[in-house]
């Protein structure tokens, strides 16, 4: 079969790409002026002609939009966030404006500060009411552990102060903060998590932040194995009891509660709890025998990733899911 | 069922088929994902769950430009589980729609990855607060949970920086620095053995019952689908 020719290399595309563009802003500037250029470019579009001098780069981004950063006689001209038109990828006159970004204007200055101990300051001084993104750039940063001491309770704070929030930014934000919360406290402290599964509360926690919960539990327990059974009964009736709210088939095809579900039943399991055969059996007694393929599959992974940690779970685990999970 | 290039506007589509558009070279699959809904569809604006990046879960605005379509004809029991899978994922990844473009190339190693196909981000502990997939990885992960392995990833051809650079484009971010190749996986000089978007379109190229119980082993050629 034949294949199209690969050997053209980028980088020659890109100089040839840089040559056209700088005679064509370049003559533009010098007939028309730099205000009337920019009001081009600002549309996307770029004159036609063979003079002008600019240097700059064009970068394609994850969406597939464009940045480019075009140094001009006149200063420096910077395009965010632009198309290009599929009737000729490299004709620079067939680049459309783009007047509906989805993440507002940027500049120079909006790159994230990942720096920790920068953000912490942020954070401090921004309590009692952070930015969502400001909480979505802490999740995405590393603290050392003397920074997780302080970091923590800010985070817990937030999430008690948003969860019942109404603004989606701020309800993907107290996301971010339960991540990074259960993914730095100690492990000993989880039983304190049961709060955020309480029933009775005010405004049940949404279905996104019980999966992002009940997620993150099963998570910490495979990576740390329990080492004595049931670590944190209490945690784990909370979890009991979203299992068997949820399991109901008028329930489990609803929204995603499919996926509450079943994280909530292998996070039982994951902490060794005595409440970990009932959940199993409750996934076996489901009518779909899907959900019990799901969870039987998770936990022969998890089986795999503990016999390396802690063979005593390990052997549990393996004992209670040939049991239960015989025919599934 | 077979695989099929696209030939006019719409298209009839079943949830979570496989849909692949091409890159800068005719027939080289630089992109795919999961049709989100099933129905007649404008083959110009599908509906996807896919990871663009950053990735679209259940009405995450997803859209792709298919030009090629692959399908494992579903049951409803393997779409419960990709959709759960989806479920699953989708949220640890929405705080990425916070950022602007330019701050999401910047974090762009923390959502995404080209090898592995994916890739939990660990804490310095081994604990983790999300799964990195490239865009092929998405899916194939998708189809695995369904009890689906569409190819064998430990026999996948090993492939170089020329191929990479059509299946990536952002492989320009990496030569300017901006994103470390080793922050993506692609450590040393390679070759990689990295899941490119047309081994899915040809894994689903085959009988239902072949595609479910033998793993597609593909060649480099397979990068293509025409």
């Amino acid at each position: 079969m034949p294949q199209p020719d690969e050997t053209e290399s980028p980088s020659m595309k890109a100089e040839a790409y840089f040559r056209k563009l700088d005679a064509d802003v370049t003559a533009a500037m010098k007939e028309q002026g730099f205000p009337a250029t920019l009001r081009w470019l600002k549309k996307g579009r770029i004159p036609r002609s063979s003079m002008m001098t600019v240097e700059g780069v064009v970068e394609k981004l994850p969406s597939g939009h464009y940045d480019a950063a075009l140094q001009t006689e006149e200063g420096p001209l910077l395009l965010r966030n632009v198309q290009r038109s599929d009737r000729g990828s490299i004709d620079p006159q067939l680049i459309p404006s783009n007047a509906s970004q989805s993440f507002g204007a940027t500049t120079d200055s909006d790159e994230l500060t990942l720096t920790a101990d920068h953000l912490l300051r942020q954070l401090i001084d921004a309590v009692p009411n952070p930015s969502s993104s400001l909480i979505c750039t802490v999740e995405l940063t590393r603290f050392d552990p003397s920074e997780r001491q302080a970091l923590l309770p800010l985070l817990w704070q937030y999430i008690l102060d948003h969860r019942n929030s109404n603004n989606r930014d701020e309800l993907i934000a107290v996301g971010a903060a339960v991540r990074k919360y259960i993914a730095i406290m100690p492990i000993d402290r989880m039983g304190e998590l049961a709060i955020l599964l309480e029933s009775g509360h005010k405004s049940p926690l949404s279905i996104e932040l019980e999966i992002e919960v009940a997620k993150m539990i099963y998570r910490n327990f495979e990576a740390h194995p329990p080492a004595f059974a049931d670590p944190q009964p209490e945690l784990a009736q909370r979890l009991w009891e979203m299992v068997q709210a949820y399991i109901n088939p008028r329930i489990l095809l609803r929204d995603k509660h499919s996926a509450a579900t079943s994280l909530a039943i292998e996070a039982i399991v994951s902490m060794w709890s005595p409440l970990a055969e009932q959940a199993m059996h409750a996934a076996v007694a489901c009518p779909y025998h899907w959900f019990a393929e799901l969870v039987s599959d998770d936990l022969n992974d998890l089986h795999e990733t503990w016999s390396g940690k802690n063979p005593d779970a390990a052997s549990w685990l393996a004992e209670l899911r040939n049991n239960v999970f015989a025919h599934v | 069922m077979p695989s099929y290039r696209l030939a006019g506007s719409t298209l009839s589509l079943n949830i979570f088929d496989v849909v692949g558009k091409d890159g800068k070279n005719f027939g080289f699959i630089a992109h795919t994902g999961l049709a989100e809904t099933s129905g007649l569809q404008q083959a110009a604006k599908i509906p996807v769950l896919d990871m663009g990046p950053p990735l679209h879960g259940q009405g995450g605005s997803g859209q792709v430009s298919a030009d090629v379509v692959g399908s494992a004809d579903l049951n409803d029991d393997e779409a419960q589980k990709i959709k759960t899978f989806v479920d699953r994922h989708a949220n640890e990844h929405l705080v990425f729609q916070q950022f602007s473009t330019s701050q999401l190339i910047q974090v762009a190693p923390q959502m995404y990855c080209v090898h592995p196909h994916a890739s939990p981000l660990y804490e310095d502990d081994g604990r983790y607060a999300r799964t990195r997939f490239s865009c092929a990885g998405f899916v194939y992960e998708a189809y695995k949970k369904a009890r689906i392995k569409l190819l064998d990833v430990n026999a996948l051809p090993m492939v170089d920086e020329a191929v990479l650079a059509l299946a990536y484009p952002e492989t320009r971010l990496m030569e300017s620095g901006r994103i470390r190749p080793d922050a993506l996986g692609l450590g040393g000089s390679g070759p990689w053995p990295v899941l490119l978007c047309g081994y899915l379109i040809h894994a689903l190229n085959r009988d239902a019952d072949i595609i479910r119980n033998e793993p597609y082993t593909p060649t480099i050629a397979h990068r293509y689908f025409i």
